[in-house]
């Protein structure tokens, strides 16, 4: 996977990631993006070296009774593909964050 | 997961179900991984909504979408296969195949081969047979024959009274037609044209439910009271045509006002109402006019009694009623055909009509030839892909070790097993993709060979039925020829293999026979093949030394349609007498005659009833004797000797005594042990029921083509009964081609309005007249001969194979003191037992198989001796020669040499 340009959905999954929102699903409620984008993005970032992943620990997700969950964690070059594709989608903030965050997942 | 909780799954969680499904196809590498991720994003989700059993179905829904879209993120994954053991699998694969140039040219090419033969075969087979006739459901249409098994004529189109009856109510179909073909003549600013013109009857377009490109077709309301009759050029009402797309653009440039215009046909004007689309070709592709006909109109002025019941001339096309089934529709038509037989006897007795769906009839005798050949271009894939097993088994021996090495570092049978018969695929392949380009490089050849008469070949094409059928063959190919041997490779002791250490000991026996037995088939293969082959070959042979009964060389012939309304009977006669006085006259030819329906099954032919004079009338369904009207010149210029009596003169007027000339097996069947000259003849013909007197008697000619016995025939002076349309033939003393520019001349200065048409030669007839079977006996020829070289070609790798692995034993037996000979004679004897049982095998199937050709045959059996025995010597010569080669190479091994081998 080449370091080019994010995608607008990849620049998406990677604001989310870096705003904190660390599971798959979090990230496809907050973006608003569907699953089968979504996750291929985190591949495409990981494989690029933009997020790293990690399982939580088996009694974690035994203890709260679910799977256990895939951590993804934003990288320094992540925040610097970030800030760069930022600029590039200067909207990006205002028009795609703020308005979901305002929202309730909805899509529950 | 084990299958029993992934069927409970799909009825308790069927999101979950789906991400396990889709993870079928994540590299196993990621596979585990990929499934959890997901299964928590599911499980979170359901877990927000509620328990799967409590949701709506909304929300199920909504589950199963998220879950389906799982696929993306699966799909994505591909990319990441190629560490995967398969991708592996296929570049080691494409690797190989590289390195052994040789062997993935040779094999891929005889494959290639068989596929591409098969496909070519298949692209007509599926056209011609498979695909549905161009109309709105086809399978619906049927022809309706007339049978009369007593009297032995079959196939014959129903009476006009007859199919009027059929029509009506009760409606046993739920539409009918009826047709005729004739000849019309086109003229105006172009030259004058003679084109096929069908008499449809109103509900032909609206039965086949056919629609005009632009324009309409007629309908029924339309076309009340419009009558072409059939004897005559008359029509009443308005006179509106329907044109094919071919003589649209032949005839108006393809025009777009041609709808309206106007054509004279047969020196009136007709108006172009509608243009069909060019698929439309019913009855067939040379109609190029549809004129609407109207039965009743045709007879109403001239018979008192109705439409005629005994004239068996109509083409009848029928939809089936919606609830009908063919069967269900045949039982109502016999029992019509009784009810017609008893109310008609005179007629009808011992007739019995009968349905045949439209599709065969269009087909015809095309559908057995193209069976043949399937069957014929299956055998020779057969052989393809057992020389092509073979030749992986001799691999699959020489790499037993590299097996061996796998296996020692942990490859699973399994593995060994599939890396074997992805090699095999990927050969398969790449003979399937050479098959395809050979296909449609093989289907240009074939209709470049193919005869005339073989219908839907401009429909032919490499479709998509085609195309999966070559993959499919192309993965069954693959599988059959790599199966054998990966299972071998994959199954033997790794301990031996490494101990043995390749190719060096002896073949294991079980390869060793399955080896032989591959042999013994592409051996019997080819010779059913072969066998096919010489029989058509002796048949044709057989064909083309039938002796026609007349000097078929140095003969042109052309055919003249008269029309228009200056023709009556004294102009006709007047015309072709000048026309042949002037053709005469042309230097170059020897002799002139004109005939109305000429030798070699060109013509269709009309019969009518006869009686001796002075006997009482037999019934309308007694025996009838074809006429043809001749000049005096006809018989003299296509060299047919009299036996009796005298020929036609000049003094045989229409104002003289009705004379008529006989054929020999008519003159012994009507007067057996007498003379027939000076005999009195009563034929019902136009001058109604009238005796003529035989004055002459001629030898019998094979009218309708070299495979029909000669019929009896009765010759009529053209002077006495004038004809309008007539075949001259012209005998000429060097190429009769040369002449045709002048022979047109000569017609267009007596009349230009007057076309001249069907310009051939008479050996042109006759080799069109046999060309089915010249096609038959190309291709199987050709198939017979490739499987020949496929076949030896595989008996003379397989015992190269076996002399090379047993080179070492060999050095045994003649250090032991056997001759050179000796071992000449061990390896010839061993090809040659091979060779044996495939020949035995193969003449035993060819006499089951070659039967089913038996109609494709013409004065030879399909159990020929002569055929069998040397097709059986000359397969078995061939077979020496394959084994000579390696076997020689066995008396050349040095002691020595061997022994050190080891």
């Amino acid at each position: 996977m080449g370091k080019g340009f994010l995608s607008y959905a990849a620049a998406a999954v990677l604001q989310a990631v870096g705003s904190g929102y660390q599971y798959g699903f979090d990230i496809i409620d907050i973006t608003g993006l569907p699953g089968g984008t979504v996750y291929p993005a985190l591949r495409r970032l990981e494989g690029s070296g933009y997020v790293t992943s990690k399982w939580e620990k088996h009694s974690i997700a035994q203890a709260e009774q679910r799977p256990p969950r895939k951590y993804y964690e934003m990288t320094r070059a992540g925040h610097e593909a970030l800030a760069d594709a930022v600029k590039r989608y200067r909207l990006l903030e205002q028009t795609l964050l703020d308005k979901k965050r305002d929202q309730k997942p909805s899509r529950a | 997961m084990p299958v029993f909780s992934l069927r409970k799954q799909f009825f308790t969680r069927p999101h979950l179900w789906l991400i396990n499904v889709i993870g079928v196809i994540v590299p196993r590498r990621l596979r585990a991984d990929w499934r959890q991720e997901w299964e928590a994003e599911l499980r979170h989700r359901e877990r927000l909504l509620a328990e799967w059993d409590r949701l709506d179905r909304r929300n199920k829904l909504e589950l199963l979408r998220r879950s389906a879209s799982a696929f993306w993120d699966a799909l994505w994954l591909q990319s990441e296969r190629w560490e995967d053991e398969m991708i592996q699998d296929l570049r080691f694969g494409v690797r190989m195949l590289l390195k052994h140039k040789g062997f993935t040219a040779i094999a891929a090419l005889t494959l290639a081969l068989g596929i591409g033969a098969n496909t070519a075969i298949f692209s007509v087979v599926n056209s011609v047979l498979l695909n549905p006739l161009p109309f709105e459901q086809a399978d619906r249409l049927v022809m309706v024959w007339d049978d009369n098994a007593e009297l032995d004529r079959r196939h014959e189109g129903p009476s006009p009274g007859n199919y009027q009856d059929l029509r009506n109510p009760p409606g046993i179909f739920a539409s009918s037609a009826a047709w005729y073909v004739t000849a019309r003549t086109l003229t105006g600013e172009q030259d004058a044209e003679q084109v096929q013109c069908a008499l449809v009857t109103p509900d032909f377009f609206t039965t086949l439910r056919a629609q005009a490109a632009s324009g309409s077709v007629f309908s029924a309301a339309q076309t009340e009271g419009v009558a072409v009759t059939l004897a005559t050029q008359y029509a009443s009402g308005d006179r509106l045509v329907v044109i094919s797309d071919a003589l649209w653009r032949r005839r108006l440039g393809a025009s777009p006002d041609a709808v309206g215009a106007t054509l004279t046909i047969n020196g009136t004007d007709w108006r172009v109402q509608g243009i069909m689309p060019p698929q439309f070709a019913m009855p067939d592709r040379d109609v190029d006019l549809w004129m609407p006909w109207d039965l009743s109109r045709t007879y109403g002025t001239h018979s008192a009694v109705g439409l005629p019941r005994s004239n068996r001339f109509l083409k009848i096309v029928a939809r089936l009623q919606p609830d009908q089934t063919p069967e269900q529709t045949q039982e109502r038509l016999t029992a019509f055909s009784a009810n017609l037989a008893e109310r008609h006897p005179k007629e009808n007795k011992g007739w019995r009509l009968r349905l045949t769906p439209l599709l065969e009839e269009r087909v015809g005798k095309t559908r057995q030839l193209l069976l043949l050949l399937l069957a014929a271009v299956a055998a020779a894939l057969l052989i393809a892909c057992a020389n092509v097993a073979g030749l992986w088994l001799a691999r699959a021996a020489a790499r037993q070790r590299e097996a061996a090495v796998r296996a020692a570092l942990g490859a699973t049978r399994a593995r060994l097993l599939r890396q074997w018969l992805t090699e095999s695929l990927l050969l398969a392949i790449l003979g399937g993709a050479a098959g395809l380009a050979l296909a449609r490089y093989g289907l240009t050849a074939l209709f470049a060979l193919a005869p005339a008469g073989v219908p839907r070949l401009d429909e032919v094409a490499i479709d998509r039925r085609v195309l999966l059928f070559t993959l499919a063959l192309t993965a069954l190919t693959g599988l059959f020829t790599g199966l054998f041997p990966a299972w071998r490779n994959a199954r033997t002791e790794l301990a031996t293999k490494l101990k043995e250490g390749g190719e060096k000991g002896a073949t294991p026996g079980a390869s060793q026979r399955f080896r032989q037995a591959l042999v013994v088939a592409q051996i019997a293969l080819a010779m059913v093949l072969l066998v096919g082959a010489g029989l058509l070959t002796r048949s044709f042979a057989r064909l083309i030394a039938v002796e026609p009964g007349f000097d078929t060389s140095n003969l042109l012939t052309l055919h003249i349609s008269l029309n228009g309304p200056s023709y009556r009977r004294a102009e006709t006669t007047l015309y072709y007498q000048r026309l042949l006085e002037r053709l005469r006259a042309l230097p170059g030819v020897v002799a002139a005659g004109a005939v109305s329906v000429l030798p070699m099954g060109v013509d269709t032919d009309f019969e009518r009833p006869y009686w001796r004079a002075g006997e009482p009338e037999p019934s309308a369904a007694a025996d009838k004797v074809a006429l043809r009207m001749a000049t005096p010149e006809y018989l003299p210029a296509l060299g047919i000797p009299l036996l009796a009596g005298r020929n036609f003169t000049a003094q045989d007027r229409a104002e003289t005594p009705a004379v008529i000339l006989v054929s020999e097996s008519f003159a012994r069947k009507v007067w057996p042990g007498e003379s027939a000259v000076g005999k009195q003849l009563m034929l019902d013909y136009t001058r109604g029921k009238y005796a003529y007197e035989v004055v002459g008697v001629t030898r019998d000619i094979r009218y309708y083509g070299l495979k029909s016995k000669p019929q009896p025939e009765v010759f009529i002076p053209h002077a006495q009964t004038p004809f309008l349309p007539m075949n001259v033939v012209v005998r000429t003393a060097a190429d009769p081609l040369q002449l045709t520019g002048a022979a047109r001349q000569v017609a267009r200065e007596l009349d230009a309005t007057q076309p001249v048409s069907k310009v051939n030669t008479m050996e042109l007839l006759i080799q069109r007249s046999i060309a089915p079977d010249r096609f038959a006996l190309a291709l199987l020829g050709l198939l017979a001969l490739l499987a020949l070289l496929i076949a030896n070609v595989g008996i003379y790798s397989a015992l190269s194979y076996t002399v090379a692995a047993r080179t070492h034993e060999i050095g045994v037996r003649m250090a032991l003191g056997a001759t050179s000979r000796d071992m000449l004679r061990l390896a010839l004897g061993q090809g040659m037992r091979l060779a044996l049982m495939g020949i035995a095998l193969g003449l035993l199937s060819a006499c089951a198989l070659t039967r089913l050709m038996q109609p494709l045959l013409f004065g030879v059996s399909a159990t020929d001796p002569l055929t069998l025995s040397v097709g059986a010597l000359s397969l078995a010569i061939v077979a020496w020669l394959a084994c000579y080669l390696p076997a020689r190479r066995a008396t050349k091994v040095d002691p020595l040499v061997a022994l050190r081998h080891e």
